[in-house]
């Protein structure tokens, strides 16, 4: 019955991408929606354990075995829930796209290789569903493949998915050479300090790529070229906060590498922060929330820094909720208005589309930090957390914080506010009304979900820094409504995003390309070539040799053989005249010859 | 009473005239007339023996040989002209160029 979770979904994509061009609409809409659907029912029965189907590589730990603990439910659950609200969404979203039946297989395929990445019970089945997710990622990035920005935008998430990838590959590597397994258990029981960081490093690594933190971030806002629904399950919800999950799963590991997790609390930080401000200047409503996603993710990290795993994992099960939301909204706004994204031609949309606007601010309320909604619960408990730990870390938080009410209240205002500048927009049907419903209902009261074991309380202390954070996301919310320019004096940074793509490229296109082109060509040039013209010129010599023996002795004997028989067949040629009657004469006479003889024998 | 051996007489007066120009004339189209000379004169001796042998294959090998000497004629015909077009003549002597 374990099984069966993430076969459903493998066999809804097996039919869809065999021959869902041949099923009607209602049939693909029905069967993807329903395998999604049995996942989710099963993960609700559940049952707790490890599990082992067969032995893949032996061994080394690296079985088809699943590992059912509080964490893979509560992400299986997770998965399958926001993934069948979704495929739900879709089937409204997707309903004048003819690539339907490819669109929903590569969603089912996603959702398998997500099961399996957090049900494996080692690092070797994991990679495969980590690969996985990264394929249906690109896929669906690049659904829109006659838009050559949504191939190039695949291209640059998949590219760079591999470079974090190779930091995974080296943990493993690492991890097996040092504790012989790849078992999730058999591995943490070995821990010690010495390998551990090597393996915490490279499989943060890891995470910076999948879960799109610095410096492999910019992927992200690119994916957005794909369908929304497909930005709000795989790009916000769930694919990217693996790398979260994985090093809450490899907990052991770095807990026993308390310098890394240092760096883990750093980079989540700095990337909180520095998306939160690219997120300000954005005026692609996807956009927004795709920097925001990165943000909330740096929040996240921020967390597994300080070692408070569980946190971490909770702030990523309530952004499921909020972000998923967020982006169906924007999903909803842009359906309505056929697919126009900038902000910029938008507005006044609250009149002819509250439905779409109670959303939005719903969520918007829950990302920015309101007192009682999703957003609030997490990032209540981690800025506490970093209050006690390190405050440098709290003020990181509390300005993300501020700068997200503040542009998550910007879009608001430049979408549903101020002057319409649209006609009326298409109504929704049921299929996309119905999801946001439930996501906003999750947005408001999945911070009251119980998990985990939350940090200790610390009484008016806690209660100064909650009306603090508070009081930032309000005081956010009303700069963007009165329309300040926070920091425009840093407007020229933000929009350049940082420069941060135009460092990598120099760095790693550029500086590692060509540099690494001059060295090879001076490689190339002395060592090869020179290895290939000492080749040639020996074998040039050895040739001249094989030309005297070849002229003189092997043609000598040739020649002599033709010109031979050329001479003893001279008088024999003289008979051929070339002229018709000489021989019609020699048969004559042939013929006669033969009577002669026939007759006088 | 006309008999078997005038016919035979006759066939070889044909053989004969149809031999010598075949060796002697040296238009390829009169080559052609003495080849169709020399194998009427075999159609004749056929059809002689076999009504001089009360046989009638004689007779219908003899349809066979003129259908043959149809498709022969139609196809040295056929050499000829594409002969001509090239060499601008129908001498056979003057046509020796398969030598040593």
């Amino acid at each position: 019955m374990v099984a069966l979770i993430p076969l459903l979904p493998l066999l809804g994509a097996a039919i869809m991408l065999l021959i869902g061009r041949y099923l009607p609409r209602a049939v693909v809409n029905l069967l993807c929606c329903a395998t999604i659907a049995g996942a989710f029912a099963l993960s609700l029965a559940i049952p707790q354990g490890e599990f082992v189907f067969a032995t893949w590589l032996p061994g080394i730990g690296a079985d088809w075995a699943f590992l059912i603990d509080e964490l893979s439910i509560l992400m299986i659950r997770l998965v399958t829930g926001i993934g069948l609200l979704i495929h739900v969404y879709s089937i409204g979203y997707m309903e004048h796209d003819s690539g339907y039946y490819r669109y929903f297989g590569y969603l089912n395929l996603f959702v398998f290789f997500m099961l399996l990445l957090v049900m494996a019970n080692n690092y070797a089945l994991a990679f495969a569903g980590w690969e996985g997710v990264g394929l249906a990622s690109y896929l669906l990035i690049g659904f829109y493949f006659d838009r050559k920005s949504a191939g190039d935008a695949a291209n640059k998430a998949f590219l760079m998915n591999r470079v974090g990838d190779t930091g995974y590959l080296l943990a493993m590597f690492t991890i097996l050479a040092a504790t012989g397994t790849l078992n999730y258990a058999k591995s943490a029981a070995e821990v010690t300090p010495t390998w551990a960081v090597a393996a915490a490093v490279l499989l943060f690594f890891a995470a910076t790529g999948k879960s799109a933190q610095l410096p492999l971030f910019t992927w992200l806002p690119d994916a957005m070229e794909g369908p929304t629904p497909v930005s709000a399950l795989i790009h916000a919800a769930t694919m990217v906060t693996a790398g979260i999950y994985m090093i809450a799963r490899s907990q052991a590991i770095f807990s026993a590498a308390p310098k890394v997790l240092g760096i883990v609390a750093a980079i989540g930080a700095v990337t909180a922060l520095m998306a939160a401000t690219i997120a300000m200047v954005q005026a692609d409503i996807k956009r927004v929330l795709a920097y925001s996603t990165v943000s909330q993710l740096g929040l996240m990290f921020l967390a597994l820094g300080l070692g408070a795993y569980w946190t971490a994992v909770f702030h990523l099960f309530t952004h499921a909720f909020f972000k998923a939301l967020l982006f169906l909204s924007a999903g909803a706004v842009i359906h309505s208005l056929d697919g126009e994204q900038d902000m910029r031609k938008m507005g006044g949309l609250r009149k002819n589309f509250p439905f779409a606007f109670a959303t939005t601010v719903i969520g918007t309320m829950a990302i920015a930090g309101i007192p009682g909604l999703a957003g609030f619960m997490s990032k209540d408990q981690i800025l506490w957390i970093a209050y006690q730990r390190a405050p440098i870390l709290w003020a990181f938080g509390v300005t993300t914080s501020l700068l997200t009410a503040f542009y998550m209240w910007r879009m608001v205002e430049m979408t549903f506010l101020g002057e319409p500048h649209h006609a009326e927009p298409h109504s929704l049907p049921l299929t996309m009304r119905a999801p946001l419903v439930i996501l906003a209902i999750g947005s408001i009261f999945a911070g009251w979900v119980p998990l985990g074991t939350p940090p200790a309380h610390g009484g008016s202390m806690e209660y100064g820094l909650m009306a603090i954070a508070t009081l930032a996301a309000l005081t956010g919310i009303y700069l963007a409504h009165r329309d300040v320019m926070l920091l425009s004096p840093f407007y020229f940074i933000f929009r350049r995003r940082w420069w941060v793509d135009e460092v990598l490229f120099g760095l790693f296109a550029r500086g590692f390309g060509q540099g690494g082109g001059g060295m090879l060509a001076a490689i190339d040039g002395g060592v090869v070539d020179g290895a290939v013209e000492g080749a040639g010129w020996l074998t040039k010599a050895i040739s001249r040799v094989s030309i005297l023996w070849d002229s003189w002795i092997v043609d000598g004997a040739v020649r002599f053989t033709g010109t031979a028989i050329r001479l003893a067949s001279y008088p024999a040629r003289l008979i051929q005249t070339g002229s018709l009657q000489n021989y019609a004469l020699a048969i004559l006479a042939g013929a006669a010859a033969f009577l002669g003889w026939a007759l006088t024998r | 009473m006309i008999t078997t051996g005038h016919y035979i007489v006759l066939s070889a007066a044909l053989l004969l005239i149809g031999t010598l120009g075949v060796l002697i004339r040296r238009n390829i189209v009169v080559l052609l007339m003495s080849i169709e000379l020399i194998l009427n004169a075999v159609n004749i001796n056929l059809v002689a023996f076999s009504q001089h042998l009360q046989n009638l294959e004689g007779q219908i090998f003899a349809i066979f040989v003129v259908t043959v000497a149809v498709a022969e004629a139609a196809v040295g015909l056929g050499i000829l002209i594409a002969l001509f077009r090239n060499k601008e003549t129908v001498q056979a002597d003057e046509v020796n160029l398969l030598k040593w």
